[in-house]
């Protein structure tokens, strides 16, 4: 039967700013082998209805929190891992942008299966860049189990 | 149906989005994990990855995600990817033949946006799936 603190849920817990370079589009984009000139060439970005270089939808997963999870006082789950991502992608983003991160817990629930029961924490990670714009939303959920 | 769609009217429920055959290297992955600030030697140190339970050094599930939208925005050139979900079944290994694949299986248009609705996956050569999730993609509209 799971068990934890639940005031936790909603609450932000960390903030976090990044800026973003040319450089780091470029290499996030070649690393998985982009092969559209808008994520990696100036010249050609220019000719397209965004004006200059975007990141990849993807690049936003870079906005990464180092901050601990806060102490949910789990009544188990010792060992833990990522089950997967939700994102939701809504502005693009360019060199130039500084990126304010805000993360959340917003859902723990329980699952049982055939390997027993499992805990599914949702790290909410909203993205906003520095025009006020939310440019995108990405949940995270890190499984636990004994 | 391989070639890439612009337009909302060219694709249709069922139809499959063209195949991106991959085989990240090691190399890749170090290029990856540095530009994401995710540096771990689960990912990029094998013994490192064993002493944690790992058969291997394993490739993020970030780093899956990037293959994904890759396969979806080189098939839809016109499109904007809305939003992008995956579970990471299993993990995925370095230097091996990957293919990211996927089906449409909705479409709709409103408020003037039309979206497709995809199911996509990560799996090997013999069909073992890595990852699986679903993608939305705007696309315009001949219409519009």
């Amino acid at each position: 039967m799971l068990e934890y603190d639940t005031s936790w849920i909603g609450k932000e817990f960390d903030r976090y700013a990044y800026n973003v370079t040319k450089e780091e589009i470029v290499e996030l984009a070649q690393s998985v082998g982009e092969t559209n000139p808008l994520y990696t060439d100036e010249a050609y970005a220019k000719t397209t209805p965004y004006g200059s270089i975007i990141a990849p939808p993807t690049f936003c997963v870079v906005f990464r929190s180092h901050a601990m999870l806060p102490d949910l006082k789990l009544s188990y789950g010792k060992r833990g891992f990522d089950g997967g991502k939700e994102c939701v992608f809504l502005a693009p983003i360019r060199p130039g942008d500084t990126i304010t991160g805000v993360d959340r817990i917003a859902q723990v629930y329980e699952k049982t299966g055939r390997s027993g029961s499992m805990i599914f924490i949702v790290r909410e990670s909203e993205l906003t860049n520095q025009r006020g714009e939310k440019v995108a939303v990405v949940r995270q959920s890190l499984i636990r189990r004994d | 149906m391989s070639d890439p769609v612009e337009y909302f009217e060219d694709i249709d429920i069922g139809d499959e989005i063209a195949e991106l055959d991959i085989r990240p290297t090691t190399a890749d992955v170090v290029r990856f994990v540095d530009v994401a600030r995710m540096q771990s030697g689960r990912f990029t140190d094998d013994e490192y990855a064993r002493k944690e339970g790992l058969p291997a050094a394993i490739i993020p599930g970030n780093m899956s995600l990037g293959f994904l939208s890759r396969m979806l925005t080189e098939f839809f050139p016109a499109g904007t990817l809305k939003e992008l979900t995956a579970n990471f079944r299993a993990t995925v290994p370095h230097n091996t033949a990957l293919t990211c694949s996927g089906v449409v299986t909705e479409k709709q248009s409103r408020d003037g946006t039309h979206l497709v609705f995809c199911d996509v996956m990560l799996s090997n050569e013999e069909g073992e799936r890595y990852v699986q999730g679903t993608a939305q993609v705007a696309l315009p509209s001949r219409a519009d």
